[in-house]
């Protein structure tokens, strides 16, 4: 059914296809998020489709050299305070390719998930991303 | 030639079945990177093993799950105050070991227990510590009158978030005196310690500061290099505001929100309140040709803000900027300086582990920005930076406060003195 599905969307993608949108964290951050609220459609409506938004680049793990995760936050620096979990998108690089952290703002083009992951009881965030690339 | 209607109707039909098919697919297994992410870890199970809770709100390579751990440090009360100063005992960089989140978690926390409030007054005093910023707004929480001779002093620190901090605490305590001693921070040459100090005057029920807040509007799109901390600190301003008025202004950059915040603000206090209209940067340093700059952040020493063009090197934020003049017969030597930071920043340079202070720096005709941890800056970096401090010190004089600043605030990211 996926693979049909995939096709016809391919098939008509003339009719779909467009740039990515792009978001910021003005919208992404723009509410007080709780743990287990129904977040609002604002973002929602972002889910599974393809977006650009511009940060900068942490390493979630604190270690260096390339990696094949990276959280994208609204802060050189992060020193005023640690980010709360809709200020963070957590990216993800293709499979078997790692990315060093840029120290200036990145644009990053991928296609977003919205909603709670958890592992361990615990929500571990509520935006994740599926880089396509990283530009300036 | 355009399809018919009807055919064009029924293939976006079509295409609009087979998206909602794949989304609900995709939303159950968000890709295979979803898997990838997901990789199990473990998190203590014995509420009581704090060390073990500790590690994990350090060291876990997830952030949420160092979050959820630190909360639980913090919820842990005194009982985890010994597994707190155990990880910092054991680790060379001391309390600089610790996350963050933990500090944050701790200082954020309800208790007043003696073994809680002494470790954040440690914290607070150490002028060494990443995070006294944080922990000095965790005593102010606690309005305890014994650290108001730490607040006062704190009114007049070289970071900006330990004055918003120190103003936390006299805010807490109260009295006309406190609140006419912070009152003076909303002159404050920092644009961000002023926007934080009428936020928590806001908080505590003072209006005093409210034209600083909408005044935070102005400045919304005022970034340094690429760091967009004008929109935050509106951010912050129009939650504090949105607090006071039991409503949510929303701090998107809308103009007629902006504007309604405004009025609201106005109606509030009685008093006119400034434009929201976005105003420029004071000083325009924007030539690609001849442009560059470095930030460095310090949550010990205080941050500082350089740019430059051919003729002017500018220190600070929006209207605090200080501009000096580099002089005509200084300019041909200044340009020879710029260009030999182009050729600096071109190599390859380790960033270091960077943890709280930082030294970002670009200039025109490099692509790439570089980011420094303390004592990673090349040899020849280092000796670029002390160079530019004496070309201000040139054009200022010997008494420079400018020249001063740079002098002091740069050697922290040259390379130890062996490795030169």
């Amino acid at each position: 059914m996926k693979t049909l599905s995939l096709a016809m969307v391919l098939g008509f993608l003339p009719v779909l296809s467009g740039d990515p949108t792009e978001i910021g964290f003005g919208t992404l951050a723009g509410f007080d998020y709780e743990e287990g609220m129904e977040l609002p459609s604002d973002v929602t409506t972002y889910d599974s489709t393809t977006v650009k938004i511009s940060g900068f680049m942490r390493r979630e793990d604190g270690g260096d050299g390339p990696t094949e995760y990276f959280m994208l936050i609204n802060d050189a620096c992060g020193c005023d305070g640690t980010p709360k979990l809709n200020e963070i998108v957590y990216c993800t690089m293709p499979s078997g390719e790692g990315v060093e952290i840029e120290s200036d703002v990145v644009s990053v083009t991928g296609t977003i998930y919205v909603g709670e992951e958890s592992e361990d009881g615990v929500v571990l965030g509520i935006y994740f991303l599926d880089v396509d690339s990283i530009g300036k | 030639m355009r399809p018919h209607p009807a055919t064009a109707l029924a293939t976006a039909l079509t295409a609009l079945l087979a998206v909602a098919a794949l989304a609900a697919d995709g939303f159950a297994q968000r890709g295979d990177r979803a898997a990838r992410r997901s990789a199990p870890s473990s998190t203590a199970q014995d509420p009581e093993d704090w060390p073990d809770v500790v590690e994990k709100a350090n060291n876990h390579r997830r952030y949420a799950l160092r979050r959820a751990a630190a909360n639980r440090l913090a919820k842990g009360g005194a009982a985890a105050v010994p597994a707190i100063r155990a990880f910092v005992a054991k680790d060379d960089a001391g309390a600089n070991a610790l996350d963050l989140l933990v500090v944050e978690a701790v200082a954020h926390s309800d208790s007043a227990e003696p073994a809680v409030v002494e470790l954040l007054a440690e914290w607070a005093r150490d002028r060494d510590f990443y995070w006294r910023a944080q922990a000095l707004s965790g005593l102010a929480r606690r309005k305890l009158t014994d650290f108001e001779p730490l607040f006062v002093a704190a009114t007049d620190d070289p970071s900006h978030l330990y004055r918003a901090a120190g103003a936390e605490g006299l805010v807490g305590l109260g009295g006309p005196e406190r609140l006419d001693r912070v009152t003076a921070l909303l002159r404050d040459p920092d644009p961000r310690t002023r926007v934080r100090v009428a936020c928590t005057l806001a908080e505590a029920g003072h209006d005093r500061g409210f034209e600083e807040l909408v005044r935070a509007a102005q400045r919304r799109d005022h970034e340094f290099m690429g760091d967009p901390w004008g929109g935050r600190d509106l951010e912050l301003a129009a939650k504090a505001l949105g607090e006071v008025a039991d409503t949510k202004f929303e701090w998107r950059r809308d103009a007629a929100e902006l504007e309604r915040m405004r009025k609201w603000a106005a109606t509030h206090t009685g008093r006119a309140m400034p434009d929201v209209a976005p105003v420029a940067e004071p000083v325009s340093i924007t030539d690609p040709a001849t442009t560059g700059g470095f930030e460095i952040r310090s949550c010990r020493n205080g941050d500082l803000f350089v740019r430059w063009d051919a003729t002017r090197i500018a220190f600070g934020l929006s209207e605090s900027t200080q501009v000096v003049t580099i002089p005509p017969q200084q300019r041909a030597v200044w340009a020879d300086h710029r260009a030999a930071l182009q050729e600096i920043l071109g190599a390859e340079m380790p960033r270091g582990r960077i943890v709280c202070d930082f030294l970002r720096i670009g200039a025109a005709g490099v692509e790439n920005r570089s980011k420094l941890a303390p004592g990673n800056a090349p040899a020849v970096l280092a000796d670029w930076l002390n160079a530019t401090a004496a070309f201000v010190e040139e054009s200022e004089g010997p008494e420079s406060v400018l020249a001063a600043q740079l002098a002091t605030r740069t050697p922290q990211f040259a390379p130890p003195s062996d490795a030169r």
